[in-house]
């Protein structure tokens, strides 16, 4: 089974319509997906920014558009409840998502392959680039796919589904990085 | 005679963000650790740590920040952490800015998430931090703000 997560603050209609359009030609695939939607409060300040126009394109959230794809070809939840997500996440074969750290991390810790596709702000799907950057950075690393561009998503679903799942694989916090921590809290000390 | 167990008050928003600090909670086995978090439900718990929910903070919601603020002062005055660290964002902030005041010492670690700037949650925080990391080195300058390595 195929996992499409999206995070939950924002949707992500141009990725959920590419895997539809994917899926309606890959019926074998078990896809499912946890696709996010705005919560009240974001709908209420979406609301209230395209009534000033006045707003700079730099004021974040209410550009982000408001999602209403609703997928035909595979069976998707705006939200699941933290246990059914954990359940769901770690019993797929691949993961699809947003270039966010959380997912990322967590297939990366059960060794499962990941598929990125990085929010655009000049598409409204995010506050900020850091997906774009982020997407960059972790390009080449084993287990991970980016998809920068949805035009090649056939051919980076091919890469994805080649890549078996490996065995749960952990956490790869760098003991540098451990050891800073520990320094400090226990000596006070600032590396470098 | 033992020492006194330090206590260290680990602060973050639900998500990517926890992902990242829960990476790195063992670096803190010696010593109590206090989670405070805005998720719900979470599967994994604590991982041994006290936990307390605190509610989101964002720009976008100045109510909500406020009523995150007044429990995150009040969970540092009642539990007075030697250290409270943060993986961000807002309320990692808030968190930061509060420990300061109340005399807690103060970690930062951006998330690994930004590559090309640190987060806007960080540059905030990083007069009041008395350890700045961030988790890619190019971003680090040896002077205030530090990269010892990353969660990947």
């Amino acid at each position: 089974m195929i996992f499409v997560v999206t995070g939950t603050q924002f949707p992500f209609d141009r990725l959920a319509r590419t895997i539809d359009q994917w899926c309606a030609t890959h019926p074998e695939q078990e896809v499912l997906g946890q696709l996010g939607k705005h919560n009240h409060l974001t709908r209420l300040w979406v609301a209230l920014s395209q009534l000033s126009r006045s707003r700079s394109d730099k004021d974040g959230i209410g550009q982000v558009v408001k999602g209403t794809f609703q997928p035909k070809n595979f069976a998707a939840s705006d939200w699941y409840d933290p246990i059914d997500f954990q359940r769901i996440f770690k019993g797929a074969t691949h993961i699809i998502a947003h270039a966010g750290m959380g997912s990322v991390l967590t297939a990366r810790g059960c060794g499962i392959p990941i598929m990125i596709v990085p929010r655009l702000v000049a598409l409204r799907e995010h506050r900020s680039d850091h997906q774009v950057h982020t997407a960059d950075a972790l390009r080449g690393r084993p287990g991970i796919v980016v998809c920068a561009d949805l035009a090649n998503f056939d051919q980076r679903m091919g890469e994805l589904l080649a890549m078996e799942r490996g065995s749960a694989t952990g956490n790869f916090a760098a003991d540098s990085l451990l050891e800073a921590l520990k320094g400090f809290v226990e000596l006070g000390e600032v590396p470098g | 005679m033992n020492k006194p167990r330090l206590r260290v008050m680990c602060v973050s928003s639900a998500g990517g963000h926890l992902v990242q600090l829960k990476l790195v909670l063992s670096a803190f086995n010696a010593y109590e650790v206090v989670l405070v978090t805005t998720g719900k439900n979470d599967p994994e718990g604590a991982l041994g740590a006290s936990l307390y929910r605190i509610p989101e903070a964002s720009r976008w919601n100045p109510a909500q920040s406020l009523v995150c603020a007044w429990k995150l002062f009040w969970l540092i005055f009642r539990l007075r952490p030697s250290v409270v660290v943060s993986t961000g964002a807002a309320p990692g902030f808030l968190a930061i800015r509060i420990g300061r005041f109340l005399g807690s010492r103060t970690i930062w670690l951006d998330s690994v998430a930004n590559v090309k700037s640190v987060s806007l949650a960080g540059k905030l925080a990083q007069p009041h931090c008395d350890l700045f990391l961030t988790q890619w080195p190019n971003l680090a300058n040896d002077e205030d703000s530090h990269c010892s390595g990353a969660v990947l």
